[in-house]
């Protein structure tokens, strides 16, 4: 027991450090997992000391791990990062349950957010240094400086405390209506307590996506195929559509993807206001608690979606520009 | 004039009437007739004005040159008319350009548009920059001819792959699906002169359109405006600093200086027997073949600045032949001949 609390506390962690390396992200995987630093290794005795006496109550937290060949086969390396010490479930189900959540507010927000940022941004580009212009970036500005954590509070004040439009706060219930347009009918899903969230993740980077939409397509409309266009006799909105906004998407697809990771990995504030069920508040939750297992997952899962979503955003470049090409 | 002078004019004018076998010498305002065209702008340093009372027709199938230096107001005289100025900082501030009956500076954008690239087409001086890089070539095509000829999606494809026979692009019909930066300048060029024709205009704007070539390339471009010129009918409108493209190219000429013209002439008579100072300064710049080792003597001075023009003539400050009266009065525009006309204190 002894050696192998050594073996965890001290040894191999430049080994495990290279494989890491080879995400390019520094995630410190020791196999504190199992043991939680409740217990401290003392040179005098040589032995394990329990601090908080939690370790006899929770005796399975310090199950050892042994020689180095089980050190590389630590199941967090293979992405199981064992049980929850507050919870007692398993990590995964915990992260499953609540990501899915986080990951549906993410999308909403997210859609709210390019569809009204890139809207604004091409409205400001077309009549630039106008009323609309100024009024829209200013907004913009607002948006982008605004804590999220007040911008939350402030709309379930107005929307739920002076007007009752929205009530309840948490996750609620998804429920579905019927549309019937005379001949066929469908269903559409309805989710009353996403709005306000949505909102409050989507302003943020709402007001960048606008900010870049309108510098980007500045820079676009002043160029010669743009003239070419409008020479051809095409409608001024094509012109902005097919042809200016088309070229300026590029930049406006790298902050998208960077904010989508970012609040796919972050919702923290909007998530501990709205009492929404997300990774957020389960990861703000394990901090407080000292639940290793889960902020390691937390951890882990963040820089994996990091990852993956500048591989997306990498992949689709080469869909919008034709000169980008990989090999 | 000069002996040499008329000699080199002899020259010219031989091998233009072999290009050019048009017989509209006559200041046409058959066509096009554009009439004391001003267009200013506001910026920082004051008001610039651009063009200032510009007039000149262009007849039916007539290659017209209008030549000047850099900001001589050419270029902007040309999009004035096509509607392309931004505005502001742009103001069309007086004139009128007749078309058909119609004065395009007050028709309505709509009725513009379909002026626009369907009965008045532009080409432009960079081939390289002046398509959309993420559109395909026949897509780019495709987009005039689906607007203007209502033609659906396919047969203007096969409309665009014969454009693209007819500005002697290879394999057009592998062509049609490439992107510009797949293709060279020249190709480029032609991609945009294909786009250009495919509405059969009555006017092709050639914005200096061979500036951004090689010369071999150049020739080429230029060999294939006149042959379309010559097969569709249509009138061009070549804008250019060199000289040599409109002794190549046009019948008559417009020389313009500080945003106004200067000299109205044919090209045998521009280049035999100029008569403003300008128009004699430009030519003694130019190279010449019959004269072995001289000197080129450029004009003195340097272009105007166009926020502050002399009280008087605009070229008084460059001028060999400046008279007294020339610092204060400005000359106005004075017809000399059948089509000839000069603005110049020396012909009043």
């Amino acid at each position: 027991m002894m050696s192998n609390a050594v073996l965890v506390l001290g040894g191999n962690r430049s080994e495990l450090s290279d494989f890491t390396r080879g995400m390019s992200i520094n995630v410190a995987f020791t196999n504190r997992v199992k043991i939680t630093p409740y217990a401290v290794f003392d040179e005098e005795s040589k032995g394990l000391v329990d601090v908080d006496g939690i370790l006899s109550e929770h005796p399975d937290a310090i199950e050892a791990t042994g020689t180095i060949t089980d050190i590389i086969l630590n199941p967090a390396v293979w992405f199981d990062f064992g049980r929850s010490y507050r919870q007692q479930r398993e990590v995964r189900d915990i992260i499953h349950d609540s990501f899915k959540n986080t990951a549906y507010l993410s999308v909403v927000a997210m859609l709210i957010a390019i569809i009204a940022g890139i809207g604004a941004g091409v409205v400001s580009a077309v009549k630039p240094y106008s009323f609309v212009d100024y009024l829209t970036m200013t907004a913009a500005l607002i948006g982008v400086s605004m804590p999220v954590f007040w911008l939350g509070l402030m709309l379930i004040l107005l929307f739920q405390g002076q007007l009752g439009w929205v009530t309840g706060i948490g996750f609620g219930e998804i429920t579905w209506f019927k549309v019937n347009l005379g001949l066929f009918s469908f269903h559409l899903p309805w989710h009353q307590n996403v709005i306000l969230p949505a909102i409050t993740l989507g302003t943020v980077p709402m007001a960048i996506i606008a900010r870049m939409t309108r510098s980007s397509m500045l820079e676009v409309m002043n160029l010669d195929y743009i003239r070419t266009a409008r020479a051809k006799g095409v409608s001024n909105w094509n012109v902005i559509i097919r042809h200016a906004l088309k070229n300026s998407l590029i930049p406006i697809i790298t902050v998208i993807g960077v904010d989508f990771a970012l609040l796919l990995a972050g919702a923290v504030l909007t998530e501990t206001v709205f009492s929404w069920p997300g990774l957020g508040r389960e990861i703000v939750d394990a901090i407080t608690f000292r639940d290793f297992p889960i902020v390691m997952a937390g951890v882990v899962l963040f820089a994996f979606i990091f990852v993956m979503v500048n591989l997306v955003v990498d992949i689709l470049y080469a869909f919008v520009d034709p000169r980008i090409r990989y090999q | 004039m000069h002996e040499s002078d008329s000699k080199h004019g002899t020259d010219i004018s031989r091998s233009v009437n072999s290009v050019l076998g048009t017989n509209c010498d006559v200041p046409g305002t058959d066509l096009l007739d554009i009439r004391g065209l001003r267009t200013f702008f506001h910026t920082g340093e004051g008001l610039i004005k651009a063009v200032d009372d510009v007039s000149f027709g262009i007849c039916r199938g007539e290659a017209l040159g209008v030549v000047g230096e850099s900001g001589s107001g050419k270029s902007v005289t040309a999009l004035s008319i096509m509607r392309l100025i931004q505005i502001p900082p742009g103001e069309i501030a007086g004139g009128a350009a007749m078309y058909r009956g119609k004065d395009l500076l007050k028709l309505p954008e709509s009725k513009m548009r379909q002026i626009r690239g369907n009965e008045i087409a532009m080409i432009f001086q960079d081939p390289m920059t002046c398509l959309n890089p993420l559109m395909t070539v026949g897509d780019q095509i495709c987009e005039a001819i689906i607007l203007h000829q209502k033609l659906k999606k396919r047969d203007a494809w096969d409309v665009g792959i014969s454009m693209l026979e007819k500005v002697k692009i290879p394999l057009p019909v592998k062509r049609m699906k490439a992107y510009p930066f797949e293709m060279s300048g020249g190709m480029r060029q032609r991609v945009m002169i294909a786009m250009a024709l495919s509405c059969n205009p009555s006017i092709l704007i050639a914005d200096e359109p061979t500036t951004a070539l090689d010369v071999t390339i150049q020739a080429q471009i230029l060999e294939l405006i006149s042959d379309l010129r010559r097969d569709t009918g249509m009138a061009v409108w070549m804008i250019t600093h060199d000289l040599g493209v409109v002794a190549e190219t046009c019948s008559r000429v417009v020389v313009m200086y500080a945003g106004m013209v200067m000299e109205v002439g044919t090209v045998g008579q521009i280049f035999h027997d100029p008569l403003h100072p300008y128009t004699v300064g430009l030519l003694s710049c130019l190279p010449r073949v019959d004269k072995i080792r001289e000197r080129l003597t450029p004009i003195a001075g340097q272009p105007p600045n166009m926020a502050a023009l002399p009280k008087g003539c605009p070229f008084v400050e460059r001028c060999v032949r400046a008279m007294e009266g020339c610092w204060e009065n400005r000359p106005e525009e004075k017809e000399v001949g059948e089509g000839r006309r000069v603005r110049c204190w020396l012909w009043e």
